[in-house]
């Protein structure tokens, strides 16, 4: 199963190659290509999920595949917050607050292990690709708790 | 921007129109003779396709030179019967014949020129003589007195797409005016004398 990050990831190799390659125009030649496909594919895509409505395009967001496309094409029928909460509630980590204003998403979640910002960070970042910048703050619950062994 | 998001985003860097490499900040034009249109093309390009270049044919490179002569008498301009200034000329060479042309609200407009009242303003002012057929021109405007100055043909497409965008009310107002005058102190500054006059 091919994803788009690893077919991004595929294409952006062989571009470098034909970068570096005597013939540096064929690179030029090959992101049109490219652009010229993914975007025909995406125009197709809108006039899919266009045609579906949000209800029955957000069903078809169970499927990863389909959701990390639509997300390709901005075509993801809920707004940034709500997948960044539902991508990282997915991961069961617990959310307070996400706002996405100015190109920003923030997001706040429970302190956890020394990784969790790192992680969540990255899951916000796949789930709300079209934000400039990922905040993510680790807020400390309201009740501390300590468990006495 | 990170993956194929990149490639689903129309392409918005500014690139040479033959090599398709992108254009930093400042390039050359070339004039399309086929479509009378310019072409923004990088440096080494615009080398390619200059008068002495490569390239040749029906792309011609859009040379960098400004010069200036002296002012034109308002009595040798007025036989010309050009109505309106700015004005800027230039030999088509596909029409074999100079062209006068005029910025205005609804883009560059022809004049009708008495070519043989230009032959002889030609022979009073040699400025008028030098520009290479369809890649430079004359610019004649009017501040105090009557100016000219050979210009890159780029510059009078810049002066048309200022003057169609910002036209404003019967005399083009405010902006078309100030551009107006910034244009010329740039080409006072930027032009060198074509001849040094001799007494």
């Amino acid at each position: 199963v091919t994803t788009p990050e690893l077919a991004g990831e595929r294409i952006d190799k062989l571009l470098a190659e034909l970068r570096s390659s005597p013939d540096p125009q064929a690179a030029g030649a090959a992101e049109e290509l490219t652009r010229c496909l993914v975007q025909l594919y995406g125009d197709g895509l809108a006039r899919i999920t266009a045609m579906l409505g949000d209800l029955r395009t957000a069903e078809l967001c169970a499927d990863p595949l389909v959701e990390s496309l639509l997300l390709v094409h901005d075509l993801h029928p809920l707004a940034a917050p709500e997948r960044v909460r539902a991508a990282l509630e997915r991961h069961d980590i617990t959310v307070y607050e996400v706002s996405h204003t100015d190109d920003v998403v923030r997001v706040q979640i429970a302190a956890g292990g020394c990784s969790a910002a790192g992680r969540a960070e990255a899951i916000a970042r796949a789930a709300a690709p079209e934000a400039g910048q990922v905040v993510v703050e680790t807020a400390r619950p309201l009740l501390q708790i300590a468990l006495r062994r | 921007v990170t993956g194929l998001r990149k490639y689903a985003q129309a392409d918005r860097t500014r690139r040479c129109e033959i090599c398709r490499t992108a254009l930093a900040g400042e390039h050359r034009h070339l004039v399309a003779l086929d479509e009378r249109e310019l072409r923004c093309v990088c440096r080494p390009c615009g080398m390619l396709f200059d008068p002495a270049g490569a390239g040749g044919g029906r792309l011609r490179s859009v040379p960098e030179r400004y010069l200036s002569g002296g002012p034109i008498g308002d009595l040798d301009w007025d036989r010309l019967q050009i109505p309106v200034l700015p004005v800027f000329l230039f030999e088509n060479s596909d029409l074999g014949r100079v062209v006068a042309c005029y910025p205005s609200p609804n883009g560059v407009t022809e004049s009708m020129l008495d070519l043989d009242e230009w032959t002889a303003l030609r022979d009073r002012h040699p400025l008028l003589g030098l520009p290479v057929p369809d890649v430079e021109a004359i610019f004649v405007a009017r501040a105090a007195a009557i100016e000219a100055y050979l210009v890159p043909i780029d510059v009078c497409f810049a002066v048309a797409g200022m003057v169609r965008l910002n036209w404003r009310g019967p005399d083009g107002g405010e902006t078309v005016r100030r551009g107006m005058a910034e244009l010329l102190a740039d080409l006072r500054t930027k032009s060198r004398k074509a001849f040094t006059l001799k007494e």
